[in-house]
């Protein structure tokens, strides 16, 4: 897998490196700093923000496991951009399925609701049929890419179910404040209240379902890909750390508790990886539970890799300055892609079940 | 000198070969035998207490807890969120954290420990952790504002430097109410040491690059310390420094420091992830003169009285149930108000199993810091304390008698209070090493359960969870910490390994220099 995604991966290191990685901890000030709007037109140039978008649609035609390799290098060095990229491939990925492929390929970010459980979607809006078409009121919490988007994916109920509608972001749809989040900050969220806003319809009734769910059984793997990304990031600081400093008499790295220690996170972001790796050679087969296996686990290892990663560095690993501590509120909220993490338990017997 | 090289090869060739311990030896299994079946005293500490509990320390504490509560919820709790949300904007504009240290300082936070006699409220350290536990449940930063502070009081108190001790109490409690009440602060760490100043066997390892050069009338003090907690904001800080930095562990002492001292100045406050109403301070000393009334310690007493961390371990084990109750009560209160799959959080069952496990942990976490407080008060420096029936009221004689001429002149002679302090140590009925022990258990599992209880209330909450205007996302930054600081809890397993295991067998190495 590695190795049919290695240009891509390079390609992406390389953009890491030269684009993201001096700016992470400003960017993590977000909402109290700017967001990177340069960055962005970057990435779009190069491609990342419309890996899944088929080509006739301007898009880069790849599968979910290109782009989770893309997640996994950007989520070494910044997990936010891994989010934003994954927040709108989601968006393009529900569209495309519901065959509104040409809404998808249209200019700036697609908010959505990715944080939310796919089975307890249309809570707070509700969408009905005028003359001049559809209109939704009512309000949304905790949208994705909210506060940057152009237009929003957003569940409503219409009277005769849950439907899918594309808001362009206009006067009628009122953004709030952006949210300061634990985690992966500089993707940014916002609630949403909307009073009559115009919208699309994308998909209703089982169409609407089918194509929210079965996007996301194919993103779960790619979201496994960030928290791998996240844990592999916690390691190499780890490592680094340990190597250069003392503790007592000898450099941390000579502990054998800290080789320990750091050979479990190590062992978690080598297993997180090939974890994301098997779910996206899966591809939402099994009715999608390799996928929310896979991102259960992978999610729980980074939650503890990156928990020791700031561990491994002591006070400085609880400071700003150093990644790890981003990296452990990252790697939390990284968790609550499609839901909390308890449901996921209880869907994943069911799936059994059924 | 030669005894010593001697001693270092015979040292260096037991490390090359490590010695098996010899179990089939009669001495050394009769020493095991007496580790496995401790007396019911040292197994039950709560228990042994019973019989020494004075009926006034239980009102005493009652009053504590209730005093804390009320600053906590009524008037803390309205604040912190909006003091976090201000520091994570500019962790260098510190108004809001002096709104809390006067918010603590009209409670008389600053002044619980200080006695009767010089205006505090004369508490004893371990009636302290209920306080600690209270206001840590509804905000670690500003719980950990008011710890800190004591952090930088008691070695003060316990350097029986009776003169200087009087003048700072003074001083704090005549501050404690107004706009800038004066608190402490212990400057410790340094940018190359951690840990490892806490511990006597590593300190001569350590890279510590201050010191304090002895000089006419004094001493001049150099270097940089990192990480003081409460740096910015206090009038005083007691700073850790040895005299000479080829013999550290020789030569280790404190100097109680004023903010006013020419020569010192803050560099910054850092950024940290949680606890952000408690500022971490780089502190940077610069020919700092202090006068020779200023050291509080003898030079290279402070390794022998490093065991004596063994109660503020107490204290972070109290904070950490505070964290983690809190975890617990806020997770409780957004399970009642959202929903998940169209029911209220708390009537999946699946939730009331979390919640379950969660209130399990803050309940298993305070037996476990209270046992090691009455481990304190049995057998280590909380002896200090008398709890024996009547003997309660003798903490309020002592501290009479320490504000007398007599005793003041006798702590004038550091040769005289070194020597009652090795008596004290040598005394049959006190047991330092198993105090620091128990510290080091109340810690560590305090701590862990802070952050399991953090980390699951965020599995419940899901996105709820994450945003900050909820409170639950603050109480997961602000519990990583205590599993930090206070020595990390990986030196805290190898300290207590040592004085529970390895003290059976000099054989067993546990802080190797190999």
């Amino acid at each position: 897998m590695a190795g049919e995604y290695e240009d891509i991966a390079c390609m992406v290191r390389e953009f890491a490196e030269k684009e993201i990685r001096e700016a992470v901890p400003e960017d993590d000030l977000y909402p109290d700093a700017g967001f990177r709007e340069p960055l962005y037109s970057r990435a779009g140039e190069v491609g990342f923000l419309s890996l899944l978008l088929p080509e006739d649609a301007g898009g880069a035609g790849e599968c979910p496991a290109a782009l989770a390799e893309v997640l996994y290098e950007l989520s070494r060095v910044d997990a936010s951009v891994a989010a934003v990229v994954f927040c709108q491939a989601f968006a393009h990925s529900v569209l495309c399925a519901a065959g509104r492929a040409d809404l998808a390929a249209a200019e700036g970010f697609i908010a959505s609701t990715v944080y939310d459980d796919p089975l307890d979607l249309a809570g707070g809006l509700s969408a009905a049929e005028g003359p001049d078409g559809w209109l939704l009121s009512g309000s949304c919490e905790d949208v994705a890419l909210g506060p940057v988007a152009a237009s929003l994916l957003l569940p409503a109920s219409t009277g005769d179910g849950t439907a899918l509608f594309l808001v362009p972001v206009a006067e009628e749809v009122r953004l709030s404040e952006p949210l300061l989040t634990l985690g992966l900050r500089a993707c940014p969220l916002c609630d949403v209240s909307l009073d009559a806003a115009p919208a699309t319809l994308v998909a209703s009734g089982t169409a609407a379902l089918d194509a929210y769910v079965g996007s996301v059984a194919l993103m779960r793997g790619p979201a496994a890909a960030i928290s791998a990304g996240i844990a592999a990031g916690s390691f190499a600081e780890g490592l680094e750390y340990c190597r250069g400093r003392y503790q007592g008499y000898k450099l941390i790295i000579d502990h054998e508790q800290m080789r320990a220690e750091l050979g479990r996170i190590r062992a978690e972001a080598l297993a997180s990886r090939e974890l994301f790796r098997s779910a996206c050679r899966d591809g939402g087969a099994d009715g999608g539970s390799l996928g929310l296996t896979v991102q259960l686990l992978a999610g729980e290892m980074a939650a503890r890799a990156t928990t020791d990663g700031v561990q491994v560095l002591g006070g400085y690993g609880y400071c700003h300055d150093c990644g790890q501590e981003k990296r452990m509120r990252d790697a939390k909220q990284a968790q609550c892609f499609f839901g909390c993490k308890e449901l996921m338990l209880q869907d994943l017997t069911a799936a059994a079940l059924a | 000198m030669e005894t010593t090289i001697t001693a270092d090869r015979e040292r260096e060739t037991a490390r090359a070969a490590p010695a098996t311990p010899n179990v089939s030896n009669e001495a050394y299994r009769r020493k095991l035998e007496r580790v496995d079946a401790p007396p019911l005293s040292e197994m039950f500490q709560g228990m042994n207490m019973l019989k020494h509990i004075d009926p006034k320390y239980f009102h005493e504490m009652e009053r504590a807890l209730e005093r804390a509560r009320r600053l906590a919820r009524e008037e803390a709790a309205p604040l912190v969120l909006e003091v976090d949300r201000a520091l994570q904007r500019d962790p260098e504009d510190l108004e809001p954290v002096w709104e809390l240290v006067r918010l603590a300082g009209r409670a008389g936070m600053f002044s619980l420990l200080i006695p009767k006699r010089y205006g505090g409220a004369g508490l004893p350290l371990i009636a302290s952790a209920v306080i600690w536990e209270e206001l840590c449940s509804v905000c670690a930063g500003f719980g950990n504002l008011v710890g800190a502070h004591y952090l930088g009081y008691l070695p003060l108190y316990a350097s029986m430097k009776l003169r200087t001790w009087e003048k700072v109490c003074r001083e704090i409690t005549a501050t404690e109410r107004g706009e800038r009440p004066v608190i402490m602060s212990l400057s410790l760490t340094e940018p190359l040491v951690g840990s490892d100043h806490t511990e006597a066997e590593l300190i001569p390892g350590a890279k510590i690059q201050s010191e304090a050069t002895p000089v006419p009338g004094g001493y001049m003090l150099n270097g940089t310390k990192v990480f003081i907690s409460n740096g910015s904001v206090s009038g005083y800080s007691l700073v850790i420094m040895p005299t000479d930095r080829t013999r550290k562990l020789e030569t280790l002492t404190a100097f109680v420091v004023p903010a006013s001292a020419e020569g010192f100045h803050v560099d910054r406050d850092e950024h940290k992830m949680g606890q952000k109403a408690c500022p971490a301070t780089v502190m940077v000393y610069e020919d700092v003169f202090v006068p020779e009334s200023h050291r509080v310690m003898p030079v290279g007493g402070l390794a022998k009285v490093l065991d004596i961390m063994g109660p503020t371990r107490i204290c972070v084990g109290a904070i950490s149930t505070g964290i983690a109750r809190g975890a617990y009560e806020k997770a409780r209160d957004l399970a009642m108000t959202h929903t998940m799959r169209g029911r209220p959080i708390i009537q999946h069952q699946w939730a009331q199993v979390i919640l379950s496990e969660m209130l399990m942990n803050v309940h298993t976490a305070r037996a476990t810091y209270t046992e090691a407080g009455y481990c304190d008060l049995a057998w280590g420096t909380g002896k200090s304390v008398p709890m024996v029936r009547g003997g309660y009221r003798m903490k309020q004689l002592a501290d009479r008698a320490m504000d007398t001429e007599v005793a003041k002149r006798f702590t004038d002679d550091e040769d005289r209070v070194a020597a009652l302090l090795d008596r004290v140590l040598a005394m049959k009925s006190v047991n330092v090493p198993m105090e620091a022990g128990y510290g080091s258990v109340a810690k560590v599992k305090c701590s862990d359960a802070a952050m399991i209880n953090a980390a699951l209330a965020l599995d419940l909450a899901g996105k709820a969870g994450l945003r900050h205007d909820r409170g639950l996302e603050k109480v997961f930054r602000d519990a990583k910490l205590v599993q930090i600081y206070e020595g990390t809890n990986e030196l805290n397993r190898l300290s207590f390994f040592q004085r529970f295991v390895a003290k059976m067998d000099p054989s067993i190495h546990v802080f190797d220099r190999e």
